[in-house]
């Protein structure tokens, strides 16, 4: 079994009127199963990557294949790949458009061919999932922008996709909202399904991914596992980003005799602490 | 807009089937603009009072003040059929006008008040279905009724747009205001007109997103929806269908049409 899921070779593309390509010569591999942050300054190419893996933008020179296969630009093979990826936009203002929550559940599956009484089964055993049920009737501007969201991740978990794009899925969402949209990713992982997630949020990608890439000026800095993307300073400094919080502290507390530098650095805050605490408790 | 919207969700009868708020609203309002008598009028417009606020919850002040607005339009329509310039004067009141007068017949001021107690009890229906059928179910009775695909998509699209638009409409106001946008007349004429530019510049942005959106979701140039409305009751339609026909023979026991 091929287990690289998707796999985009000098993908170049131009929007109408653009002066600068948003993608330009971009290449990259994703494993089937696994959890991929893609990182870079605005305007780095990471949407529009995005956007090609749907089919909605069709790069104007290079190779994109999904699960082994070419990706071709007809409609009939593009509503094929459009099963099997679904893609979270990152302003759901911009996704939801049905009047009602059940029905904009419901659009994608009734394009699946379900009849109305399964797509109506599958938006409610989602909705109940995602614990939006108490919503199905409201409209879309009746939602706080949390909810919206959401509705949003609803819309495509509906789907049932192979692999599934968030595009910042936590951007302009209060703590709150922000944690449970996390925890349904995490629950996603956890299934073995492949998420493909854009995101600024370096101490989220650190302790999340499994990989990251770093897009800049609409190609790949730099491609591998987050605890190595992720502590490159010079990298990090080219897309815009910073250092995370777990590997900056943990050097810093190194640098200090605090912590030994032999051991891992963790991957989440939590490990950090309990990381001290044991090294404290050392007598 | 959305005052009327959030009645229409906290309506009592919200839960009925649109098909039958549909078909009350829709048939009352023929029956008394076909029929055109004062009494006629006054019923629909007590039937669909007590039903919007009693049935249905909406509070009162509120639904008179929602009233007072085509009221107010009707009134200065009804005036100017009433009140008339002639040479001679009429048998209601005349007020000399050098040569002519500013007149009024008893026929015509009968006449102005039946038009405006109709056009008043139309909009009452008008304002029943509003406050109790959310737009979604509405669609569903529109579809029913084999109304063309492109209108209902159409409803949709902007019923769901009209509320962005509103939201981005409203944030860009305030930016503006914020920075004295609204400084004087001249200063706020401006800023409108810029509102207005961005407005379109981004409705544009917008539809484009949601195009891709939809295509996203193997949106193949025919927009599916779930129906949400439940089957009308043939008891309630007998009693549509019932209270529509004593207003018909009520005019008809009256001499007819008017």
């Amino acid at each position: 079994m091929n287990d690289i899921l998707l796999r985009a070779e000098e993908l170049r593309y131009t929007y109408d009127g653009g002066d600068a390509p948003a993608l330009d010569g971009l290449s990259l591999r994703i494993r089937r199963g696994s959890r991929v942050a893609l990182m870079g300054a605005n305007g780095s190419g990471k949407s529009t990557f995005l956007l090609c893996c749907t089919g909605v933008c069709r790069p104007q020179s290079g190779r994109l294949e999904f699960g082994g296969e070419e990706v071709s630009f007809r409609k009939k093979d593009l509503l094929r790949l459009r099963r099997r990826v679904g893609i979270v936009f990152q302003d759901p203002d911009n996704q939801l458009f049905s009047a009602s929550v059940l029905q904009e559940i419901a659009f994608g599956p009734l394009n699946l061919g379900l009849s109305p009484e399964e797509a109506r089964r599958e938006a409610e055993i989602v909705m109940e999932r995602l614990g939006i049920t108490p919503f199905a009737h409201k409209p879309a501007h009746a939602l706080s922008g949390g909810q919206k969201k959401l509705v949003s991740i609803a819309d495509i978990l509906v789907m049932r996709p192979e692999l599934i794009l968030f595009d910042e899925p936590a951007a302009a969402l209060d703590p709150k909202h922000a944690a449970i949209v996390n925890r349904i990713i995490e629950g996603l992982t956890a299934q073995g399904m492949t998420v493909l997630l854009s995101t600024h949020d370096v101490d989220y990608a650190y302790g999340w991914a499994d990989e990251v890439i770093l897009f800049h000026e609409g190609r790949v800095l730099r491609q591998g596992p987050a605890d190595e993307v992720l502590r490159d300073r010079e990298a990090l400094l080219a897309a815009n980003l910073q250092l995370p919080a777990v590997p900056r502290f943990y050097d810093a507390l190194c640098a200090a005799g605090v912590l030994d530098p032999s051991v891992p650095c963790p991957r989440t805050m939590e490990a950090l602490e309990t990381l001290i605490s044991a090294r404290r408790a050392e007598p | 807009m959305l005052s009327l919207d959030k009645l229409c969700y906290q309506s009592k009868l919200r839960s009925r089937s649109a098909a039958e708020k549909f078909a009350f609203a829709v048939l009352t309002l023929c029956v008394c603009v076909c029929c055109r008598r004062a009494a006629v009028s006054c019923a629909v417009l007590l039937a669909m009072g007590l039903m919007t606020v009693c049935r249905g919850g909406v509070p009162l002040r509120r639904y008179l003040r929602l009233l007072l607005l085509p009221l107010s339009f009707l009134l200065l329509s009804a005036l100017a059929i009433a009140v008339q310039v002639q040479p001679a004067p009429l048998d209601l009141f005349a007020v000399p006008l050098g040569g002519w007068f500013l007149t009024g017949s008893s026929a015509a001021l009968a006449y102005a008040l039946t038009l405006s107690v109709t056009a008043l009890a139309a909009v009452s229906c008008l304002y029943f279905l509003t406050l109790t059928t959310p737009v979604p179910e509405l669609l569903d009775v529109l579809r029913w009724l084999r109304c063309p695909k492109l209108v209902t998509e159409l409803m949709l699209l902007i019923y769901r747009f009209i509320f962005v638009l509103l939201e981005t409409a409203s944030a860009i106001g305030v930016s503006q205001r914020c920075r004295l946008g609204n400084r004087d007349g001249r200063t706020s004429l401006r800023s409108f007109g810029q509102l207005g530019a961005v407005l379109l510049v981004r409705s544009a942005r917008r539809a484009d997103a949601l195009y891709a959106s939809m295509e996203a979701r193997c949106y193949d140039g025919e927009l599916r929806v779930l129906p949400e409305s439940r089957p009308p009751r043939a008891r309630a339609l007998l009693a549509v269908l019932a209270f529509n026909l004593a207003l018909v023979l009520f005019t008809v026991w009256r001499g007819g049409m008017g």
